[in-house]
């Protein structure tokens, strides 16, 4: 077994042979263009710029970032809803920005969505069982009486009932309809789920219902998450590893306990220390940030972060900073390290 | 002798009328507030929180779906008796009113700073130069960088966060007594929520303006609130100081809430804590405790009586039947668990 | 056979809630009077014309010089025309040919504009050109320019609906593509793009249901126009051509005899009144019933 030497620690811990990536996403990127009323190019909108990250088989990837950082846009690119400007994503030993459609349709099956708002993801005339089948239909799956097993098998699965097989989705409250959302993305057996804020329109007692539900689901089903939201502790809760996202960018990538509890990135550091602890008179210290987030039109030069970054330091607004492995396995793009 | 409190609601019910027949949406409310204090409202969407606080103002429409019971107190003077004309000078005045949505509240047609000087002029004897110096000053009140340039930005010019300030700016531009803030910083991301937060807290501070705050989010509360009232289904389930609701609650419910939301320090390898069910419709309400359905530790006596809102000792109160019991039980197994 | 169990469970259960639902829309048209009064004007006039001439004894091609224009009568009820022909039986087979030429360019008009609006709603390219062309064609009167192609394609009772639903399909391509692209944004049709659904499902199968209740509003006012229009160019003499009666043409033929002969202007007149009224009153309701958000409401 191969050893390493924690220096922090001053441990020496088993290097854990990583499990082979499901999905490697290299140096994505997604710019759009703006375009005045003459058709002439006005600015490029730099909605994802060169980000990288793996997903490993059975677990949970969070990707967070404030309203604007480009996490549902990586998404989405993801799934080809929106086609990637440059960059490639490496699923089962073959990129799948360079498959032609129709071989791409394959893949779909493989990569599946939860959509953030239960209210406008489902078809409002359609009964359940029909949104829930239709997935089966496109991809060719079993004949009708096959089919209509399958769904009431993922009815029960996501906790509800054959009942609802022929209801509106207008007689359902949110969180009931989160769980079709699910019942869709699982019905053809995915082995990636991409959850775009599957939780942030809901309750807070039916959130902790849904992220329950996500994680039996994981294991019960080997599925492998793409966590996508803007509530850090909810994030924190699911996820194996935590990506960072500011104005487009990775800031910090990382495994989740040494990400919280040692953050290193000042925009990871004022995020954690801004979100709202529920506990009155807890002490600590917070990092208010100054100003907005500059827009992503006009982006900041040299680091995107220095504009509110309460280190920056002369070389930020000059240069570029390269993502460095600054911890085991902890990888932040700063100036600082 | 105690003082007189600012805001005094009581036993405030609020019947909407709609296809499907009467429903009371607010249920018997009451709930006070001090001068210079910072009230939290919290509970689920259909809890009625937001009601509540429209209620204060009277923001619905009384000739045909709304009608009120109960008194609501300002300074000892009933809102829900006064003639609209009365109200009308009442609100932005004395009592100001801040909502979720920044963008729909504010009028793409003007520039901010014309929206801010209306509403001044609406309420005092100014001239236009003074509310426009009004509104600047306002402005670099709640913390806009350049106001003397911003006052005359559209609001589709301004990000969400600036123009949550803006809302601020406006409601506390003729100084009002209190302060409703409805859901303000839900729309908004942390850092910014974080802004937001901080200059609440600093002006109430600066200038013991007393706010309602309403909200979903536990932290949010303990963060910015001295004293919580909890909300379920039209009723207050539980009320005490912020350090105390959260050191001792006594509902399930609130007790449920607590434990549900996940925790930064939290074990993650745990399953977070579930309250079962949803919430019963306002249709169909139950007969007894109106948390009998998703409550753990409910039995035949909380589904066929309602509870009453109890007073402990330091003003905490609590609306179940079986308070004392949980805690003896939680008591026990913690206990058990300790040895 | 566990599974064969719950699939019968799940037919009954779907018979159950059919008929719950089909019980629950019906209750909540009747309780819109109005919707109901123009549901029984159009009944009665469908009725009057399937079986109308079943009942009648006169032919109302069957001309009598004797009694030209007869005042109403125990054997004439609504009196005669000019060439002695009885009025209500030609009124009756009149009722035919209009409500045939109403619904038949709904129909059509509804279909084609359909598609229409659904395309253009979808490809940006095919929007400007498909778009252009209807702003064109509504650039025009609707009579003018159904006199125009009548002219150019002859009298006959097709040509008459062929043009009027030339004329009808931009209105209804107008409300289906904005009611389009408004359904094109919901998350519902990017759920169906990620799981890699072809254009022809996403816009005939999740789109096209979603902007019916405008669709089928709106075609009953066509339905209702059309009946007008057809009126209109008989009156001018562009429509169905003699000696096949429409309330249109009757009307015609009473212009000219106006002062001697009110019966034949008032009771076309009075059919024509009724079935835009009937068709209106019902598309009103259809509206209420069908819009979403008092459905919401009702949850």
């Amino acid at each position: 077994m191969l050893m390493q030497v924690d220096k922090k620690h001053n441990t020496i811990q088993p290097i854990i042979e990583p499990s082979k990536p499901l999905l490697e996403v290299n140096g994505l990127k997604k710019h759009f263009s703006v375009r005045n009323p003459l058709g002439r190019l006005e600015a490029t909108v730099k909605a994802v710029n060169n980000v990288s990250f793996q997903l490993h088989e059975g677990q949970t990837y969070g990707l967070v970032g404030e309203s604007g950082c480009g996490k549902s846009t990586t998404g989405r690119t993801l799934l080809r809803l929106i086609e990637p400007t440059e960059g490639e994503a490496i699923f089962q030993g073959r990129d799948i920005f360079k498959l032609r459609k129709d071989e791409f349709q394959k893949i779909r099956q493989d990569m599946q969505m939860v959509f953030q708002d239960p209210y406008s993801s489902l078809n409002p005339r359609k009964r359940i069982g029909h949104t829930l089948e239709e997935p089966l239909k496109i991809h060719g799956i079993g004949k009708k009486s096959e089919r209509v097993d399958l769904v009431m098998d993922i009815l029960e699965k996501v906790g509800l009932r054959m009942e609802h097989f022929y209801r509106y989705p207008h007689e359902f409250s949110g969180g009931q309809r989160q769980r079709i959302g699910l019942a869709r993305a699982l019905i053809v057996n995915p082995k990636l789920v991409i959850c775009d804020e599957p939780v942030s329109a809901l309750d807070v007692s039916i959130q902790s219902q849904i992220i329950n539900l996500l994680r039996r689901l994981q294991e019960e089903l080997k599925l492998t998450y793409l966590f996508i939201a803007h509530d850090i502790s909810v994030v924190r809760h699911i996820s194996d590893r935590i990506g960072v996202m500011y104005l487009g960018q990775m800031v910090e990538d990382a495994p989740t306990d040494s990400l919280i509890s040692n953050p290193l990135h000042p925009y990871t550091q004022a995020l954690l220390s801004a979100v709202p602890i529920a506990k009155p008179n807890f002490q600590r210290e917070r990092i208010i940030l100054k100003g907005e987030i500059p827009s992503p039109m006009n982006p900041p030069s040299g680091c995107i972060f220095h504009t509110r970054c309460p280190k920056a330091m002369k070389i930020c607004k000059t240069d570029f900073p390269i993502i460095k492995e600054v911890a085991p396995d902890h990888f932040v793009g700063c100036h600082l390290y | 002798m105690l003082q007189q409190p600012l805001l005094e609601i009581k036993e405030l019910k609020t019947h909407f009328n709609t296809e499907r027949g009467r429903v009371t949406a607010v249920d018997g409310i009451s709930f006070h507030l001090e001068e210079g204090e910072i009230l939290g409202v919290v509970g689920e969407s259909g809890c009625g929180k937001s009601v509540t606080s429209q209620s204060i103002l009277r923001l619905f429409d009384e000739k045909y779906t709304v009608k009120y019971d109960g008194e609501i107190l300002l300074n000892g003077l009933d809102l829900l008796k006064l003639p609209m004309s009365k109200m009308q000078k009442l609100r932005g005045n004395d009592v100001s009113m801040i909502f979720q949505d920044p963008l729909s509240s504010l009028n793409p047609v003007y520039t901010i700073g014309y929206q801010i000087a209306e509403s001044v002029m609406l309420h005092q004897k100014l001239s236009k130069k003074a509310a426009y110096e009004r509104a600047v000053e306002m402005l670099r009140l709640t913390g806009i960088p350049a106001p003397e340039k911003r006052v005359n930005d559209y609001p589709h010019q301004l990000s969400g966060g600036m123009r949550q300030r803006v809302m601020i700016a406006m409601a506390l531009a003729c100084k009002p007594k209190l302060l409703i803030a409805d859901e303000p910083t839900t729309a908004l991301d942390v850092t910014i929520q974080a802004q937001i937060l901080d200059l609440i807290i600093g002006l109430n501070k600066e200038f013991g303006m007393s706010v309602i705050f309403i909200t979903h989010d536990l932290g949010v509360v303990a963060e910015v609130c001295t004293r919580v009232v909890v909300m379920y289904l039209g009723q207050v389930v539980e009320e005490a100081d912020v350090e105390e609701l959260f050191a001792r609650p006594y509902h399930p419910y609130t007790k449920g809430l607590m434990k549900s939301i996940p925790q930064m320090d939290g074990d993650r390898s745990q399953n977070l804590h579930v309250i079962e069910g949803t919430m019963p419709s306002l249709h169909d309400m139950p007969k007894g405790c109106r948390f009998a359905s998703r409550c753990p530790y409910a039995d035949e006596q909380c589904k066929e009586q309602a509870p009453k809102l109890e007073t402990l000792q330091s003003m905490h109160k609590v609306r179940c039947w079986h308070y004392e019991k949980i805690v003896e039980m939680e008591e026990l197994t913690y206990a058990d668990a300790s040895r | 056979m566990e599974a064969l169990e719950k699939r019968e469970e799940l037919i009954v259960i779907k018979s159950n809630l059919k008929k719950q639902q089909r019980q629950l829309f019906i209750r909540r048209f009747f309780a819109n009077k109005l919707a109901v009064v123009g549901l029984a004007i159009i009944i009665f006039l469908i009725l009057l014309s399937i079986l109308g001439p079943l009942v009648i004894s006169h032919d109302p091609y069957g001309m009598k010089v004797d009694d030209r224009l007869g005042a109403p009568s125990s054997i004439h009820l609504l009196g005669t025309d000019e060439f002695g022909r009885d009025l209500l039986s030609r009124i009756i087979y009149g009722a035919q040919v209009s409500m045939g030429v109403g619904f038949a360019v709904a129909a059509i008009a509804s279909i084609v504009g359909m598609a229409v609006g659904l395309y253009a709603s979808y490809y940006r390219v095919l929007d400007n050109v498909l778009m252009r062309i209807c702003d064109g064609i509504m650039a025009f009167p609707a009579i003018l320019l159904a006199i125009a192609l009548m002219a150019a394609l002859g009298a006959s009772t097709n040509n008459v609906i062929l043009s009027l639903s030339i004329v009808y399909i931009p209105y209804i391509a107008r409300v289906v593509r904005s009611a389009a692209l408004v359904v094109r944004e919901e998350t519902y049709i990017e759920a169906m793009k990620a799981q890699g659904a072809s254009s022809w499902r996403i816009i005939w199968l999740h789109i096209a249901p979603n902007t019916l209740s405008p669709l089928i509003v709106q075609a009953t006012f066509i339905f209702a126009n059309a009946i007008i229009v057809e009126a209109a160019l008989s009156f001018l003499g562009a429509g169905v051509p003699a000696p096949d009666p429409s309330w249109g043409n009757i009307l015609y033929d009473g212009k000219k005899v106006i002062f001697t002969a009110w019966w034949m202007v008032v009771y076309p007149g009075i059919c024509i009144v009724l079935s835009v009224l009937g068709f209106n009153l019902f598309g009103d309701g259809l509206r209420d019933l069908l819009d979403p958000h008092t459905n919401q409401a009702k949850k």
